[in-house]
């Protein structure tokens, strides 16, 4: 008996199905107009907060629907229903979200046509970075209570970010936290970040955020057509 | 959890070539995995060793479902091979190709915007096959 050996080579990304799956969604999205946002942090950084006061903001000019992911309860679902279209992604016990469990949440809100489509993604700066949603725009919270020093800790994650929110900011005076050095240490793992700091409580940087979304969408929107 | 579900899909994808070359085993399956690839070689070790281990046909999970891990032949294992590669980028004003050090996203030559261009990904570089034929095919 022989045996014969033969090595087939393939040199080809494991995630290429996956990311290929997202271009089509991201492409399907805009040519509706969706412009789909996925947003993520450590846990607390205030992402839901942030998708409460853009709704205010926002729902009477804009159709808006929200996915939140987390791997258990539909709290942020429930805080979120009365102001805006939510739906709860309960991942279970995964760290992340990934894309056939957002179209199902889609799908479960009707696959209604959207100005904006949020997606508040689990609470995590490490595995969210790898898993391409099908967004248009990606945006990494960073509060004043978790350090400046951060980025560096999680390159890809800032790698693959649009803009850096820092949230809080209205606790600046009481917080070693300097927006100048999270702004420096981020933009050098990506120098194309935009840098917006705002505070829900006091609402201060809202309406720039809100103005920030706009102009992005429309930019992003037309390279689409 | 992460590098699990990565296994799965690479398992699946040389399984494919497997039967596309008519084989009968994989003998090896080689990847490059590159610091922004968001992999940890280990772990991804870890995860490969679990679900092509001897009981790969019948494992379970803590809560005793089945996995439906991919029908591989149970023995003899495939190896895995992880080739760490560095993080590769070519500078958009300068044209400089060069390594990304300690994560620094800007030409090493004159600080202007890059490109990754390796080093961000977890790649199949290929599986090794092999076949039993037996001994009078030889004949003549």
């Amino acid at each position: 008996m022989t045996i014969t050996t033969k090595t087939i080579t393939v040199r080809r990304d494991v995630t290429a199905e996956a990311r290929a799956d997202a271009e089509v969604e991201r492409q399907r999205r805009a040519r509706g107009g969706t412009f789909v946002v996925n947003l993520v942090s450590s846990p607390g950084a205030g992402k839901t907060s942030l998708l409460e006061a853009t709704a205010r903001r926002m729902s009477n000019r804009y159709r808006l629907a929200v996915l939140v992911g987390d791997l258990e309860t539909d709290r942020d679902a429930r805080r979120l229903s009365p102001l805006v279209p939510t739906a709860q992604l309960t991942t279970g016990g995964a760290c992340h979200l990934e894309l056939p469990l957002v179209l199902r949440g889609l799908a479960a809100l009707g696959n209604p046509e959207l100005d904006f489509l949020f997606i508040e993604n689990v609470g995590n700066l490490v595995c969210p970075a790898s898993h391409d949603l099908g967004e248009h725009l990606r945006v990494v919270l960073v509060s004043t209570t978790e350090g400046d020093d951060k980025p560096g800790k999680y390159p890809k994650m800032f790698r693959t970010s649009d803009a850096v929110l820092v949230t809080k900011a209205d606790l600046l005076p009481y917080v070693p936290f300097s927006v100048e050095a999270v702004t420096e240490d981020a933009r050098r793992i990506q120098p194309n970040l935009q840098v917006i700091h705002l505070s829900i409580l006091n609402g201060t940087g809202i309406d720039g955020w809100c103005s920030y979304l706009e102009r992005v969408r429309r930019e992003r929107l037309a390279g689409y057509r | 959890m992460h590098e699990r579900s990565l296994v799965m899909a690479l398992l699946k994808q040389a399984e494919q070539i497997r039967l596309e070359h008519h084989a009968d085993r994989m003998s090896e399956i080689r990847v490059e995995v590159g610091p922004l690839s968001g992999v940890e070689p280990l772990l991804l070790k870890s995860a490969f060793d679990e679900l092509t281990g001897r009981d790969a046909e019948g494992g379970r999970d803590a809560a005793g479902r089945l996995e439906a891990a991919t029908e591989i032949n149970a023995a003899p294992r495939p190896r895995l091979v992880v080739d760490e590669v560095p993080l590769l980028a070519r500078c958009i004003a300068c044209a400089n190709d060069f390594e990304v050090l300690e994560f620094n996203f800007r030409c090493s030559r004159c600080g202007g915007r890059i490109r990754v261009t390796g080093g961000d990904s977890l790649e199949l570089v290929s599986v090794s096959l092999q076949s039993e034929e037996p001994a009078d095919k030889r004949a003549s």
